[in-house]
């Protein structure tokens, strides 16, 4: 029987953070199964990244943190960080609010996004971590913003932990 | 998004970026391997991948065989080069054939997603693993 733990990790920028954020999921759960270490790696990576790109900048080199807590039902991982812009967060806050409002809506809006950037390749930026933790990984997002502290959670059934 | 490389791609000389590898198995067949996320050479990757098409372009190639199987991660920046890719296929009358592990969620959930943008430009291979061709880069 698994009992409930938490790992944490302080993300840093510097070469080679999302290959530590990597390393760090795969300790964390190497008691689930194959499916669970294959979206809580796409989690991790996807979360780090962005915190690596969207964290604010004055404290050193400090990016961010990012927990997982894995018990025999579920696993979360969740990233916590203070933003650079506040329509960075507020952004993550309501496409996170979209993705729970649509019905099936992980899939559609994942290929809703595909779309955009199809017809319009010319977009900044890609804007696909979170659809894809919830299309591809299963997640249960959830994310809050209070000023400057974005935390984003991400939650699925820990299938096969032991 | 382009940035400076040493060789134009040959076939059957692998080349890694990053943890990446992309191996030009023909004219008309690549083989992708590895995994690629922000610090993997990123931009790197688009512009050989960018290579690719004007490659497929020039030659006259009408179908172009991309073997992703595998990659075991890419990050979203990735996925983007795929888009971006199956549209100039699309622009430029030629088509993809990707051929994907089924087992591998990031494979089988995205490509049928990305097929959807363009079903007449798109072909989708779901093969086993043990049909794999390991490829060593340098």
């Amino acid at each position: 029987m698994l009992t409930a733990s938490e790992r944490a990790l302080r993300l840093v920028r510097k070469p080679g953070a999302v290959e530590d954020a990597c390393r760090f999921a795969e300790l964390a759960t190497s008691s689930c199964d194959g499916a669970c270490r294959e979206a809580v790696t796409l989690a991790a990576t996807e979360l780090a990244e962005n915190l690596l790109k969207y964290c604010e900048r004055t404290r050193g080199t400090f990016a961010g943190t990012l927990s997982i807590l894995l018990d025999e039902k579920q696993v979360c991982i969740r990233s916590h960080n203070a933003v650079l812009a506040d329509g960075d967060a507020e952004h993550v806050v309501a496409l996170v609010s979209r993705i729970r409002a649509t019905p099936g809506g992980a899939r559609h809006l994942y290929r809703e996004r595909l779309r955009e950037l199809f017809e319009a390749p010319q977009l900044p930026r890609a804007q696909l971590g979170l659809l894809r933790l919830a299309y591809e990984g299963g997640f249960e997002l959830k994310a809050t913003f209070e000023r400057p502290m974005l935390e984003v959670a991400a939650i699925r059934p820990a299938l096969g932990a032991e | 998004m382009t940035e400076k490389m040493d060789e134009e791609l040959k076939p059957n000389v692998p080349i890694r970026v990053g943890g990446f590898r992309i191996y030009l198995k023909s004219d008309s067949a690549v083989l992708l391997g590895g995994r690629l996320a922000l610090q993997d050479g990123g931009r790197e990757v688009a512009a050989r991948l960018d290579e690719l098409h004007h490659r497929v372009v020039t030659r006259k190639v009408g179908h172009f065989v991309v073997d992703v199987r595998e990659v075991d991660f890419v990050n979203s920046s990735a996925i983007r080069f795929f888009v971006d890719w199956i549209n100039k296929a699309k622009k430029n009358d030629y088509r993809l054939s990707f051929k994907i592990d089924p087992g591998v969620t990031w494979q089988r959930l995205s490509f049928s997603v990305l097929k959807s943008l363009a079903p007449e430009t798109v072909e989708i291979h779901s093969l086993p693993a043990e049909v794999l061709e390991h490829v060593d880069c340098e």
